[in-house]
């Protein structure tokens, strides 16, 4: 019988930018259970909701989270909009779309980069992060910033895209596949990836749907399950097929991430051929009165944003369920007998992010 | 643009437990449990998922400081968020699996987001 | 046969510029639309308090007795709201970001001009 001893692991770790703490029971260099803290950071934005007028909110609702910012913007504009059945211009909702993918783009291209870095693949980790500076850049001309975009509005969004320039964004788009294709290529391909991600963390198709995984983690065990298919924003007018692995561990859900750039590049490019002429933006009056689940796919899984509002200007109850929330009892059964070197990859492997998770 | 149907059903809190595991024997999955307070009771809204996307919720009300038992039998991972309603609404769970004991959040003020009573009037002060 | 898979990006790399852009020495990448810092123009500013009672993070106090603008650039997140709400297009966002500082002020002060004489602006000082 060996002893067990418990670990501390974060909040503070080197591979680690976000506050996880778990303690990790260890039986010399095996964890036999894992038990994560959180609260570190709990700003209380639910609850900011009551004082402030319903309109001006979603400038703080897209500061849950400083990487899927404009997805947490549009789905709080989504959870209000369907409160008050406004019909939005469709060429809001297709602008809004192109907006999400590239945050998708760039939120994975992050994530890659993180996750190179996780295993001390550093040159892979700066060329993740060089392809990324494109696509903020095409994000900063349109929107106005980098990450924290601050396009949505509720009824529409707050700036037109000339036609040229989405256009534009298409072609260097075209332009940066080939380099995508490069960098893909090494995670798909090298050994050392392979070797240092495969077997590692599995999560059988059974756990992940029952524990509640949501986003690649879901689709690498092999659940086709991406809520872009219930056709929120113009994703019902626009055609593709989600991305499903069926290893569930580290290496799929590497692979599920990296093969959906190439599903974001051509959903943009869709988006730009058929977004119609129109306004932007509509006229919004009065209070709403009613509640509404609005759910979307952030680059790190289903997000759901409900609310619920009394005919006042304030709302009543504002509630986030964001991805990392619901993909952290799934952590830590993909965690039980791992070794405690790969303790930072797999954690990594959900791309937590305990800002999101705690408001 | 799709706006999908989302049915909400009130249930009993005795009933809680069975309903729950006929979703999960339907082959549901566990999207969130959420909370609110509404004119003073709290609402905890259990919301599922089918493999199609079809979005269904059952709804207990409680009043508040009540006890409620815990889904993390039927659903393991439901724990976080029964944690979660116990530190931010001050509602007590019964036979949580992995109970943080109010430590999930650690908060200045107990139980923020609770609904305000007239004895626990400074439980609603909040830092700006 | 997965080995050196990167090696054609390295080389590539060797003999290209770097991607990063030499800031102090050339100027930051800015575009039209970058909201950099909230500027305000006094002469324009009827004192109707919009900006105040709307912005999200509470950044802007106007007074109206003493028709005075102030606003905390440590508070304020460029979220443009109060630019679009301002009837009388005193307030605009400039590209460029403001200069860090060393100590904690970041506030702008500024004295409205009575609107009846046509008087200058007040002090454009910043204020501890």
């Amino acid at each position: 019988m060996t002893r067990q001893i418990v670990i501390p692991f974060g909040p503070q770790h080197p591979v680690l930018p976000e506050p996880l703490h778990l303690d990790l029971v260890m039986e010399d260099e095996r964890v036999v259970e894992a038990l994560p803290s959180i609260g570190y950071v709990h700003r209380g934005l639910e609850k900011l909701v009551e004082k402030r007028d319903y309109k001006d909110f979603v400038f703080i609702a897209e500061r849950i989270c400083g990487i899927c910012s404009f997805i947490h913007g549009m789905t709080y504009c989504q959870a209000v909009e369907g409160v008050m059945d406004l019909p939005v211009p469709p060429r809001a909702l297709y602008l809004r779309t192109v907006w999400s993918e590239l945050s998708r783009l760039h939120s994975h291209l992050l994530w890659l980069g993180l996750l190179a870095d996780s295993m001390g693949f550093e040159s892979l980790f700066m060329q993740s992060w060089r392809l990324r500076e494109h696509i903020l850049d095409d994000l900063e001309s349109t929107t106005g910033n980098r990450v924290i975009q601050g396009a949505c509005k509720v009824g529409g969004v707050r700036h037109d895209v000339s036609n040229e320039k989405l256009g534009s964004i298409v072609a260097g788009l075209d332009e940066l596949r080939p380099k995508l294709d490069d960098l893909v290529n090494v995670f798909v391909r090298d050994d050392s990836v392979k070797h240092r991600l495969g077997g590692l963390g599995v999560l059988t198709e059974q756990q992940a749907w029952e524990l509640g995984a949501v986003g690649p983690v879901l689709r690498a065990s092999g659940v086709s399950n991406d809520i872009r298919q219930i056709g929120y924003a113009a994703y019902d007018e626009l055609e593709f097929t989600p991305v499903v692995e069926t290893g569930g561990d580290c290496y799929a859900r590497t692979m599920v991430r990296a093969k959906e750039l190439f599903t974001s590049i051509d959903l943009i490019r869709q988006a730009v051929e058929k977004i119609p002429e129109g306004p932007v933006e509509m006229k919004v009056t009065g209070n709403p009165w009613g509640e509404f689940y609005a759910r979307s796919e952030q680059p790190r899984g289903e997000v759901v944003h409900y609310v619920k509002a009394n005919g006042t200007k304030n709302l009543v109850r504002f509630r986030v369920r964001t991805p990392t929330f619901t993909n952290l009892p799934p952590l830590l059964a993909a965690m039980k007998g791992l070794q405690l070197a790969d303790v930072p990859v797999v954690v990594l492997s959900i791309d937590p992010c305990i800002g999101c998770a705690e408001r | 643009m799709r706006r999908e149907a989302q049915p909400i059903e009130a249930i009993e809190v005795p009933d809680l437990l069975a309903r729950v595991g006929e979703r999960k024997a339907a082959g549901d999955r566990l999207i969130a449990i959420s909370c609110a307070v509404v004119e003073g009771v709290n609402e905890i809204t259990y919301s599922f998922e089918d493999r199609d996307h079809a979005f269904t919720n059952l709804r207990i009300t409680v009043p508040p400081g009540a006890t409620i038992p815990s889904t993390t039998p039927v659903y393991w991972g439901a724990f976080v968020y029964e944690n979660e309603i116990h530190d931010l609404y001050g509602l007590t769970v019964t036979g949580i699996n992995v109970d943080y004991g109010g430590h999930f959040y650690m908060t200045k003020v107990p139980f923020p987001f609770a609904a305000p009573t007239p004895a626990a009037a400074p439980a609603k002060e909040e830092k700006e | 046969m997965g080995v050196f898979t990167i090696a054609k990006t390295i080389t590539g790399n060797l003999f290209s510029r770097p991607p990063t852009s030499r800031y102090p020495a050339e100027p930051a990448k800015r575009f039209d639309l970058t909201r950099g810092h909230l500027a305000f123009e006094p002469e324009n500013c009827r004192v109707c308090r919009v900006c105040m009672l709307r912005c999200p993070t509470q950044a802007i106090v106007v007074d109206r007795e003493k028709r005075t603008w102030e606003c905390d650039h440590f508070r304020c997140i460029t979220c443009g709201n109060c630019v679009e709400l301002c009837p009388t297009d005193a307030l605009h966002l400039e590209p460029a970001y403001r200069s860090p500082e060393a100590d904690r002020p970041g506030k702008e002060f500024h004295e409205i001009p009575a609107p009846p004489p046509k008087a200058e602006a007040g002090g454009e000082t910043a204020e501890a």
